[in-house]
């Protein structure tokens, strides 16, 4: 019975969100609202379970002393007084939270991604090797594009857009088309109860 | 040659980037059918009907994306067209808000230096829904009625007291709706508000994700994209607002060719390398 009732919701909450798509009637499309809002309130509840899960690990780690838990402490100093600022002081424009925001938060991820750039260039220079046929291929096109995207040359330009567009999409297509029918079929298998994963324990 | 310490790399490469910023240098940008198509769109879409965009990035992304969003303010604001910003990713809401105020701000400037009466207004011009959790399903209810999902707007305005919000409801009353993103939510938008309400999606998005998204543009289901800073600055091109991206595409063409320049020194090493190697282990016969 456990296992029944989680079961049976799944497979009317399953049917009834693919079919009310295709049912135009007024009854159908206010359960579907409906539907629709308690998704996005299990989609706030799930921030909070993220808070927790947050503090409980970087809490573990800081109680036990593992390595570098200083840094731990400072994720959860950080969390609480962000959060803190933000709570008592808003979020407006001028607000103390805006100002950490805009002076901390942003310049200090803005540099983790700018790294990238500098591990790139000494990637390239020391792993990015012709060893193989495929890597060869790799390489010229990543060189054609590199240099299409930046340089004010017509048939580099024309090169970079047809590898883009070409070879590019033909890959990409079929990566998106089976990731699709991934999806239908796991849905599908969610639906019908074969895929039970979720309920936990299988 | 190949032991080269790679501190010297980053050093030519911060000599390089600051040299292109801080130097009077400028590049030719072409422009590209994706980014044509984005303007294009803008252009035929109806003024007076609103463009939903949505700041769905953290920080992380400001360099490339921010010219973007800046770039669209600017074009809109200029056609007149009121903009509703709203965001799937709780940092949009700082960010989104600091760049249409800066925006604003710099358009009212405008406007009063060349006397024009005009004024950029909140509530009017723009509004800001700001954040709402549940991705999909806010989604696909905005698609029924905007104010099942927000109520007020993100200073706690109410959606009926704002003059611009009044007529509308859901994505019939908007011109286009344009996802700024770093990951996989322009195909979120593609699926649940282009396919089921009809809207047209364009995309800005993160020079690394643009590829993925060549499939939609070529099947009609994204009628436009700013792929990277280049794709930014292609935009400046077309609005003809010369900004941070176009001067950004200096210092990434240096460091581009200074890339290709270090794969192509890598690659001869590598090779004289293995030649060497190859002539030492290569029993030598005597001579007959």
């Amino acid at each position: 019975m456990r296992r029944q009732i989680p079961l049976a919701i799944a497979l009317v909450a399953g049917l009834f969100g693919a079919l009310s798509y295709f049912i135009q009637d007024p009854t159908v499309q206010d359960i579907r609202e409906q539907l629709l809002a308690w998704l996005r309130l299990i989609g706030a509840f799930a921030i909070g379970i993220g808070i927790v899960s947050f503090l409980r690990n970087h809490g573990k780690k800081v109680t036990r002393q593992v390595s570098g838990w200083a840094f731990n402490a400072v994720a959860i100093a950080s969390f609480l007084a962000m959060s803190t600022i933000g709570l008592f002081g808003g979020i407006s424009d001028s607000s103390l939270f805006r100002k950490m925001f805009d002076f901390a938060q942003v310049p200090m991820e803005a540099t983790m991604f700018s790294l990238l750039a500098f591990f790139i260039a000494s990637a390239a220079f020391r792993a990015f090797r012709a060893r193989t046929k495929e890597a060869t291929l790799l390489l010229l096109a990543a060189v054609v594009v590199m240099l299409g995207r930046v340089a004010n040359i017509d048939w580099l330009s024309q090169a970079t857009e047809w590898i883009l567009a070409v070879p590019n999409t033909a890959a990409a297509r079929g990566i998106t088309i089976g990731v699709g029918l991934g999806i239908v079929a796991t849905a599908l298998k969610i639906v019908l109860g074969i895929e039970r994963s979720y309920l936990g324990g299988e | 040659m190949l032991s080269l310490d790679r501190r010297w790399i980053f050093l030519v490469e911060v000599i390089i980037v600051i040299g292109a910023l801080v130097g009077p240098f400028s590049t030719g940008i072409k422009v590209t059918p994706a980014v044509s198509s984005f303007y294009d769109a803008i252009e035929r879409s109806d003024p007076t009907e609103p463009i939903l965009l949505a700041v769905d990035f953290p920080p992380s992304g400001l360099p490339e994306l921010e010219p973007m969003i800046v770039g669209i303010l600017r074009h809109a604001f200029e056609r007149g067209q009121p903009v509703i910003l709203m965001t799937l990713q709780m940092e949009g809401v700082a960010i989104s808000e600091r760049i249409v105020n800066q925006v604003e701000r710099e358009t009212n400037a405008f406007y009063e230096e060349t006397d024009e009466a005009r004024r950029i207004t909140m509530g009017e011009d723009w509004v800001n829904l700001g954040f709402r959790a549940g991705f999909a399903a806010v989604i696909l209810g905005l698609g029924d009625e905007i104010r099942n999902v927000y109520n007020t707007d993100m200073y706690g305005n109410y959606l009926d007291e704002l003059p611009l919000m009044q007529s509308i409801h859901n994505y019939d009353d908007m011109a286009l709706m344009i996802d700024i993103s770093w990951s996989s939510t322009p195909e979120s938008w593609i699926a649940f508000a282009g396919a089921p309400f009809g809207i047209n999606v364009l995309t800005g998005i993160t020079a690394v994700s643009a590829p993925q998204y060549y499939v939609y543009l070529q099947t009609g289901q994204l009628g436009g994209m700013l792929g990277g800073l280049k794709g930014a600055a292609e935009y400046e091109v077309l609005i003809n607002r010369s900004g941070v991206a176009s001067k950004g595409m200096v210092a990434q063409f240096g460091v581009h060719v200074f890339i290709v320049i270090l794969i192509l020194i890598g690659n001869v090493a590598f090779f004289a390398l293995k030649g060497k190697r190859r002539e030492e282990h290569t029993p030598h016969l005597p001579d007959e």
